[in-house]
């Protein structure tokens, strides 16, 4: 256990690096910087000027350096300076991690919550009428672009009741109420997804496990279906679908991308969008990373919980 | 409806109200104290609330209540000229020696937000550093406006209350550049790349707090140097990328005012149908879309292609089909009465593009492609740029199709904004579809940035050594009515010349509740953001 | 001739490891095919594993998102940026498909007939790859339209003059959508229809391929 899990963090941290060169590279790669964009806002061109500011953000430097100083950041726990807003950039994301975090929690919770019983319904009534609907429902449900059901949402809203969600963020501190409406819709918009994949993986992998022999032979000692179902399938049959909720947390980050912007909610997320467009490469790396290592993070404790759910399952030495 | 109520108070109780309420005022209602204004942001501050490190409004309209000017354009009154001038920080002002020195008589006791007190050395400092005079003791990183004061020749600060600027020619145009919102006062005592980070003004409002991509939050300066001002308690601006979300705030009442530039003709209709006491104002942008030709390469170097493009396009099918009618035909000044100096309709009539039978138009440009030795056969084949933004999209598609009519095949380039401004200015590119936005309604603030030679942003490169010695002749004219005589004679000819043919000046519909009092558009988006005598009625 | 430029490029490593690099070199020069060929191995192993974990760290929508403002709007680079994060996650699947097929008995059968390794590969087992090949491709369609649509939204996509379903949703749609909510409701159930009917077709296809998952 113990050596799996030694090394399990030294991939992690090998992916991470890994990483963090792609996202350096590729933002090198992106056509213009932050100056290009600092004089679009001014609206004139100045070759001399713009030599003298990248001087001052230090991105004249050759990349190389620039990449081992930001290596060198990240270990000393300082993450740069902003290059649009001229400030430390952990002073700019640290608002927002609790905002993206909560959120995506939020969303699976209600996937979870959602997509598990109606996928055992839809098990357990397979051909139904019922199991049709339910069908139906999860397919569209991976079918929707989350934004645009954040749209129609919004829309619905400000059309039927003249109210839109708060525009900034409320913290529960001060407003439970308000708060928990603020992050419920978006959540609902992203969980949907999330829960329709769920609601499938269950039912498929249910209805796998009820053709096992031992389910056969709990029926024939007369357990009712319920037990049967509840007690002995439905245990056996989460692997999958832990599997998969460790796969969709990462889906889930990249909704929240364009389900933030249309909520307007300050997430890390939203923020990313528009670093990515100022080409604000502080902020842009370390939001990636943040995404990444909560990515990864979810990943190992799923496979945590495969021992917790399936004793066969040994880690590793 | 205002003047209804007027008439049916008692008149003593009318009289009252018009001594109460400060002369300008166009509402005959007694302001009221206290209150928060919510307003929309399309974007966070682009480079906080340096204010003179941008050129967009993005900056100007959240940072402009922390500051004042010199001088202002009353933000009561709806035109922008130079009756309408009024004083801020500057009590008095005078021109003297012919409009060679222009001197400013500063307020006394007026401190910044940190206490420190405001005094001329403030003024020469600002100036001085935005005209990068060879001794000012701060420069800025970025500078988009220091040909504003290129006829400045020095900048005398005699005492602490008097302020002179020395001019190299007479130039009555510095003081309406002067009160443009563009042109607030910094601290001296403060670094100029502060005020990216934060705000030290001596305006109505300060800053307390900007969560970056979250809000802007102004209170009310209690020092503010006019007694009883500003009315509002505070001022938030809350960034909406989206743009229907945007909307429905508005819609919603979760925001009170549309943010300038943003609103379209359709846009407010929908909006009145579904909230009909919402109040819109049309007014001019100062925004034009125009077509920028570089000169310097072949096709446009020929003056007859030029023509020809400008001659295909039908302004008026423009309007109505890219704006919905939400913009107005005009030359390179915003016509009347949404600006004040540019040509009206009339008067456009028999410049290339504006005569009233499009088909007459499209011939006359075949003709002159003909002349230019084009043909059905040998058609024009050029690559058209624009911005990578909607706005500038669906004018260059538009243009596209006039274009395809007289035989000139154009393929659309989108450019990111990142690089568009480079591309323009070494004019690496033939032929775009270009918008222009101009701080203050004011030929020489339009002219010397857009026509004049060798200026950056004069992206066809066009120069004319005739046309620069009119706009310096007009720059100079004391006589405000042959001043106007001369305008337009530069913008005709800067038509029929195809220098930059102007397509239309888009118009905004600023949408407020009824509520929001004394917040009144001008004739661009740019300078009647102060706030100071904003009110509300809540 | 066409193996030089690895040669070159061995010969011009930095001699760090002054023991290590003659010997390559020497192989290099000697067996230049085969110095070639590993180098390629190499290369491509290092790639897959690198996917593999970047995979494994970053959302499809993020990576998507970060090349496409990477290389610029244009039709071409959005197909790259959507489908490059998708190519590890293809080569996952056929290599499990491989893994399984490698031990059927009708592999075992051929190479006991002394049948060339090349052509075991290209004959036997790839032809049986397409089965689950199709499932993934008709599954990842759907993700596809979606992360285009999304990356149209934020004005990331495919640019004008293309029309894109992502992309009417974005500029004035919302702002019109009191007068005229059709402009953003048909262009979203356009995107829920492609993408319903392509998982329908994933769903049927995988029913047909792999019939061990009928009914499931």
């Amino acid at each position: 256990m113990k050596t799996y899990l030694a090394q399990r963090l030294t991939i992690a941290v090998l992916t991470l690096l890994g990483m963090s060169m792609v996202i350096f590279a590729l933002l090198r790669l992106a056509p213009g910087d932050i100056v290009d964009i600092l004089f679009s806002t001014a609206g004139y061109v100045s070759p001399s000027e713009k030599q003298a500011i990248m001087k001052e953000l230090g991105i004249d430097r050759p990349y190389w350096v620039q990449y081992l100083d930001w290596l060198r950041q990240i270990g000393t726990g300082d993450l740069g300076k902003s290059y649009r807003y001229d400030v430390p950039a952990w002073q700019i994301v640290r608002p927002l991690l609790p905002v993206t975090l909560e959120l995506a929690a939020l969303s699976m919770v209600f996937a979870v919550l959602f997509g598990v019983p109606t996928g055992v319904v839809s098990a357990v009534r397979q051909d139904s009428t019922l199991d049709y609907v339910l069908r139906v429902f999860s397919l569209a449900g991976l079918s929707m672009p989350a934004f645009w059901l954040g749209m129609v949402i919004i829309l619905g809203l400000v059309t039927w009741f003249r109210w839109i969600p708060p525009l900034t963020y409320v913290s529960p501190m001060e407003d439970l109420k308000l708060h928990a409406v603020q992050f419920l819709l978006p959540a609902l918009a992203v969980g949907y997804r999330s829960s329709a994949l769920i609601m499938r993986i269950t039912r498929s992998s249910l209805l796998e496990v009820l053709r096992e022999d031992y389910i056969r032979t709990a029926r024939a000692k007369g357990q009712s279906g319920r037990v049967v179902v509840w007690r002995h399938a439905l245990k056996n049959a989460m692997l999958p679908v832990v599997t998969v909720i460790g796969i969709e947390f990462a889906f889930l980050i990249g909704g929240l991308v364009v389900t933030e912007t249309v909520f307007n909610l300050p997430g890390v997320a939203r923020f990313l969008v528009q670093a990515i467009l100022w080409r604000d490469y502080p902020i842009v790396q370390n939001l990636v990373m943040f995404i990444a290592i909560v990515v990864i993070l979810s990943n190992l404790l799923v496979d945590m919980l495969y021992g917790v759910l399936d004793p066969r399952v040994r880690y590793g030495g | 409806m205002t003047r209804a109520r007027i008439a049916a108070l008692p008149a003593s109780f009318a009289l009252l109200t018009l001594t109460l309420a400060s002369p300008a005022t166009t509402e005959a209602q007694t302001p009221k104290s206290g209150g928060v204004l919510n307003m929309m942001l399309r974007e966070d501050l682009a480079q906080g609330f340096a204010i003179h490190e941008t050129a967009t409004i993005s900056t100007v309209w959240p940072a402009m209540p922390c500051f004042n000017n010199l001088v202002l354009f009353d933000p009561l009154k709806k035109t922008e000229s130079v009756d309408t001038v009024v004083g801020e920080l500057a009590e008095k002002w005078s021109w003297q020696d012919n409009f060679r020195n222009l001197v400013f008589f500063l307020r006394k006791g007026v401190k910044w937000h940190d206490g420190q007190p405001f005094t001329a050395k403030d003024v020469k400092f600002t100036f001085d550093m935005l005209r990068e005079a060879a001794d000012a003791p701060a420069k800025l990183r970025i500078n988009p406006r220091k040909d504003w004061y290129a006829n400045v020749e020095a900048i005398e600060a005699p005492d602490p209350s008097t302020v002179v600027f020395r001019l190299k020619k007479p130039q009555p145009s510095l003081l309406l550049m002067l009160a443009s919102g563009y042109t607030p006062v910094y601290a001296a005592h403060v670094p100029p790349a502060s005020y990216r980070t934060g705000c030290v003004g001596t305006g109505p409002f300060k800053l307390k707090e900007w969560r970056k991509g979250e809000f802007v939050e102004l209170v009310r300066n209690p020092d503010y140097f006019v007694k009883g001002r500003p009315y509002l308690e505070g001022l938030k601006y809350f960034p909406i990328v989206e743009r229907g979300t945007r909307q429905a705030a508005l819609q919603a009442g979760k925001l009170d005012v549309s943010f300038p530039g943003e609103t379209t003709k359709t846009a407010a209709e929908q909006l009145k149908a579904a909230v009909p006491q919402l109040v819109v104002t049309p007014y001019n942008q100062n925004v034009s879309d125009n077509i920028i030709m570089n000169v310097k390469k072949p096709p446009f170097d020929n003056p007859k292609v030029r023509l020809a493009v400008s001659h295909a396009i039908d302004r008026r099918a423009l309007v109505r089909a890219v704006h919905q009618g939400g913009a107005v035909v005009g030359a390179s000044l915003a016509p009347k009465p949404w600006g004040f100096w540019g040509l009206a309709e009339k008067d456009l009539l028999g410049l290339p593009g504006y005569a009233t039978n499009p088909a007459d138009e499209k011939a006359r440009a075949r003709q002159l492609m003909a002349e230019a030795g084009y043909s059905p056969e040998k058609p024009l084949r050029v690559e058209i740029v624009t911005r990578a933004i909607a706005v500038y999209v669906d004018m260059a598609s538009f243009v596209i199709n006039e274009l395809k009519q007289i035989g000139i095949d154009a393929s659309l380039k989108q450019i990111e904004t990142a690089q568009w401004h480079a591309m323009a200015t070494r004019g690496d590119y033939q032929i775009g579809a270009n918008l222009t936005g101009i701080g203050p309604d004011d030929p020489d603030a339009n002219f010397y940035e857009n026509y004049a030679c060798g200026s950056p942003r004069n992206y066809s490169q066009y120069c004319s050594e005739e046309v620069m010695k009119l706009i310096d002749a007009q720059s100079q004219e004391l006589d405000p009515k042959r001043r106007l005589a001369m305008v337009y004679a530069i913008q005709r000819r800067l038509e029929a010349d195809a220098a930059r043919p102007i397509l239309d000046w888009k118009l905004d519909y600023f949408t407020v509740w009824p509520h929001v009092k004394n917040l009144i558009p001008h004739q661009s988006i740019y300078n009647f953001g102060r706030m100071q005598d904003v009110w509300t009625d809540k | 001739m066409a193996v030089r430029p690895a040669e070159i490029a061995v010969a011009r490593l930095p001699r760090a490891r002054p023991g290590a690099w003659p010997v390559l070199a020497r192989f290099a020069r000697k067996k230049p095919l085969g110095a070639a060929g590993g180098v390629l191995m190499v290369v491509m192993v290092l790639t897959a594993v690198f996917a593999d974990l970047l995979l494994q760290g970053l959302p499809l929508l993020v990576l998507a998102l970060v090349m496409s403002a990477a290389l610029g709007p244009a039709i071409h680079n959005v197909v790259i940026a959507i489908s490059i994060p998708i190519i590890p996650r293809a080569a996952r699947v056929i290599r499990s498909s491989v893994l399984s097929i490698r031990e059927m008995q009708y592999v075992e059968a051929a190479r006991a007939l002394g049948v060339r390794h090349l052509r075991i590969a290209f004959r036997h087992v790839l032809p049986n790859t397409v089965g689950p090949f199709i499932v993934l491709c008709t599954a990842q369609l759907g993700s596809a339209i979606l992360v285009e649509a999304t990356l149209s939204f934020l004005g990331l996509g495919v640019p004008e003059p293309y029309p894109s379903w992502g992309r009417m949703l974005s500029v004035s749609a919302a702002e019109y959508a009191q007068k005229a909510p059709h402009l953003v409701l048909f262009p979203g159930i356009a995107i829920s229809l492609a993408v319903f009917g392509s998982n329908l077709l994933g769903d049927a296809l995988r029913d047909v391929l792999d019939p061990r998952l009928r009914g499931a």
